[in-house]
């Protein structure tokens, strides 16, 4: 990534720019419906011209601030998607929701792109976070025994076992969402209260994604494979480790269990400490009473309390 | 008639509109530049490992001869209380008279891992209302717990009665089972012995992309759209900005305390139960002796309000009020609402019972 200038460049001239972007590019998707071949949005895409603005006119991002743009930028580019695929049934149709049967289309193109979000989200999140903090190490430098290098093996599979259990609990996840959909609109239409912007869809389909998402993860069957994938995930993690430690320990170094042998213990003489300062600190103010002095409190002293005052503080 | 009127045409004005609106909320977060926590000035009183117990300077004069201490979760930061000016129980709560303490857990590491829950409570809380307790030469001061931090009082307030004078808990999961709670039902086959074991402290990252998951289409999706509506105003960024800081600043959680509350709080569900041992001590709420006033938001998807709403079953007082919020986990100390309903309720339970 670029370092970011001190002062961001967004002049006017970097939003003249990016407003000619999108007035070319909205333009060049106004084109007459039989120009564009049938069903498809205009190319590019709407989604992948945010991609290519994004790449081409965004100046360097803040650094404490490119996660979030990020985020923003990847919902963006959900939403533009999202209007793709329901403008193409749209087009499709003959520029219109005038029947049932082409607003239908509509909603099974949403449920199409759609109903693979949920899923994508989690195998998104399972190779984003949960992979980092659980995916096994290396084996290390030595040569393994060939039981742990088997029992590697046999932990990798039950692994993908579980975890392909858990993805497949969400495949009929966009099944179940199409049909709250269905059901919410029809409601909205006996309501005289048709839906008039993609927005106002959108926010539809996200009631409709949680409510069948809700019920599905509400689940004990859900409860008990998201554990299974877990406890496979952990238990595939705990061996790489074991086995990282035996061959750090082989080589002299310091290992995982010694160093957690050591952090207990401190905090076991660290509790001691404490008990003990506390009993001095009793026995102190007993003395003082038999002497007749004044009573000290029995309560820990604050060691190292900061005095500065901060009237605003900037968390770390 | 037919559910959608939305013209291809009018679509592609939308995505025109709303590409633009985008390029211009980019914008405004890049000239943001860094948001400020904390609204109210604070000094730190005493110091212990990583924990930092601060009193927050007064603001209107103190009515309340008996100090509060807020007892945070270990889960997400405390500033959370004190977000900014307008947003801020803390601050409302010193205008209401009373003299605020707050424990800031900090961020433990790996030398924290075999902290225990009875360090937690027996040891840093305890030793934290003690100091208290001497600044003031009381022998008991009221205690307010946040979420997790209310069930820490909890059994606090069971150990040490004689130290607590009225006790406050906000959002607080009391019976783990109660309600629709999907945290505890996700947590129920999960082998926490094996996490522990394995990961040492559990990341904070990790707990963050759980609580995700309870809303996923909401939280990682919705939520950003509706960002990009409010961009073009510098202030309403920055609030966004503020809260966005504080969701994803999440401490790691001492492997420990975690392998504790998790097996016999969430999964055992001890507390109700009076199997949570601290110690050499079994936490009886029925030793919760003191006027209890519990607060629980009617729309918490962390804490079900029945999970809270329990607790009068099972604590001891005689003195015991609860009030429903109309809002959810977070909304009950950031929303303009709760700043108008929390604090004076909270100031005057506590003045009747001073």
């Amino acid at each position: 990534m670029a370092e970011a200038p001190k002062t961001p460049p967004w002049g006017d001239d970097w939003m003249e720019a990016n407003r000619r972007y999108w007035d070319a590019w909205t333009h060049f998707g106004e084109q007459p419906a039989e120009r564009a071949a049938p069903g498809k949005p205009p190319e590019p895409g709407w989604a992948e011209a945010a991609d290519r603005w994004w790449k081409v006119m965004t100046p360097p991002v803040p650094p404490g601030s490119r996660e979030l743009f990020d985020r923003l930028m990847e919902q963006g580019k959900t939403f533009f998607r999202f209007g793709e695929a329901f403008a193409a049934s749209a087009t499709k149709g003959g520029g219109a929701f005038q029947s049932q049967n082409v607003w239908q289309q509509g909603l099974r193109a949403i449920a199409e792109q759609w109903g693979k979000a949920p899923f994508d989200f989690f195998q998104n999140q399972n190779q984003n976070p949960m992979e980092r903090f659980f995916s096994a190490p290396a084996l290390g430098f030595t040569r393994e025994s060939q039981e742990q290098g088997q029992e590697m093996v046999r932990l990798t599979l039950a692994y993908q076992q579980a975890l392909q259990a858990y993805e497949m609990v969400f495949q009929n996840l966009g099944t179940e969402t199409f049909s709250r959909l269905q059901h919410r609109l029809g409601e909205r239409a006996e309501r005289q209260e048709p839906v008039m912007t993609l927005r106002a869809l959108y926010d539809v389909w996200v009631d409709s994604s949680e409510e069948a998402y809700l019920e599905l993860v509400s689940t004990e069957s859900y409860a008990e494979t998201y554990g299974k994938m877990v406890n496979a995930l952990m238990a595939l993690k705990h061996h790489g480790r074991a086995v990282m430690d035996q061959a750090v320990g082989a080589v002299g170094l310091p290992t995982r269990d010694g160093l957690a042998t050591l952090q207990k213990r401190q905090q076991e003489l660290r509790r001691e400490t404490v008990a003990l300062r506390r009993e001095l600190a009793e026995l102190r103010a007993q003395l003082d009473g038999l002497k007749g002095k004044p009573r000290r409190p029995a309560t820990p002293r604050p060691r190292g309390a900061r005095k500065k005052s901060r009237s605003r503080s900037k968390e770390a | 008639m037919v559910p959608l009127q939305i013209s291809p045409d009018r679509i592609l004005e939308e995505m025109r509109d709303f590409g633009i609106r985008l390029n211009q909320g980019l914008r405004t977060l890049g000239e943001l530049g860094d948001v400020e926590v904390g609204a109210s000035a604070k000094e730190a009183i005493y110091e212990e490992d990583k924990l930092v117990l601060y009193r927050f300077r007064p603001q209107a004069k103190v009515t309340n001869p008996i100090p509060v201490l807020i007892v945070y979760a270990l889960v997400n930061r405390p500033y959370m209380l004190d977000l900014q000016e307008d947003r801020s129980i803390i601050r409302s709560l010193l205008r209401g008279g009373l003299d605020v303490y707050l424990i800031d857990w900090g961020y433990p590491d790996s030398a924290d891992r075999y902290l225990t829950l009875n360090d937690y409570i027996n040891g840093y809380i305890d030793r934290c209302v003690d100091v208290i307790r001497d600044r003031h030469g009381v022998e008991a001061i009221n205690v307010m717990g946040v979420c997790q931090g209310g069930t820490f009082s909890l059994c606090y307030a069971a150990l040490h009665p004689k130290k607590v004078q009225n006790l406050i808990t906000t959002v607080t999961p009391v019976d783990f089972h109660a309600g629709t709670n999907l945290l505890s039902q996700w947590a129920r086959h999960v082998d926490v012995d094996l996490v522990v074991d394995t990961l040492g402290n559990v990341p904070g990252e990790m707990l963050n992309w759980t609580y995700l998951t309870l809303k996923p289409f909401r939280l990682t999706g919705q939520k950003y759209l509706d960002l990009v509506n409010i961009l073009d105003d510098p202030i309403q960024a920055r609030n966004f900005v503020r809260m966005e800081k504080w969701v994803f600043d999440s401490p790691d959680q001492a492997g420990e305390a975690f392998r504790q509350f998790m097996k016999d709080f969430y999964q055992r569900n001890g507390l109700i139960k009076g199997e949570v041992r601290l110690g050499n001590k079994t936490v009886d709420l029925g030793q919760v002796s003191m006027p209890v006033l519990n607060i629980f938001a009617a729309q918490d998807h962390l804490v079900p309000p029945a999970a809270s709403q329990a607790l009068k079953r099972h604590v001891g007082s005689k003195d015991y009020k609860a009030i429903e919020f109309p809002g959810g986990h977070i909304g009950i100390y950031v929303s303009g609402k709760s700043q108008k309903l929390i604090p004076p309720a909270i100031c005057g339970w506590l003045a009747d019972r001073s």
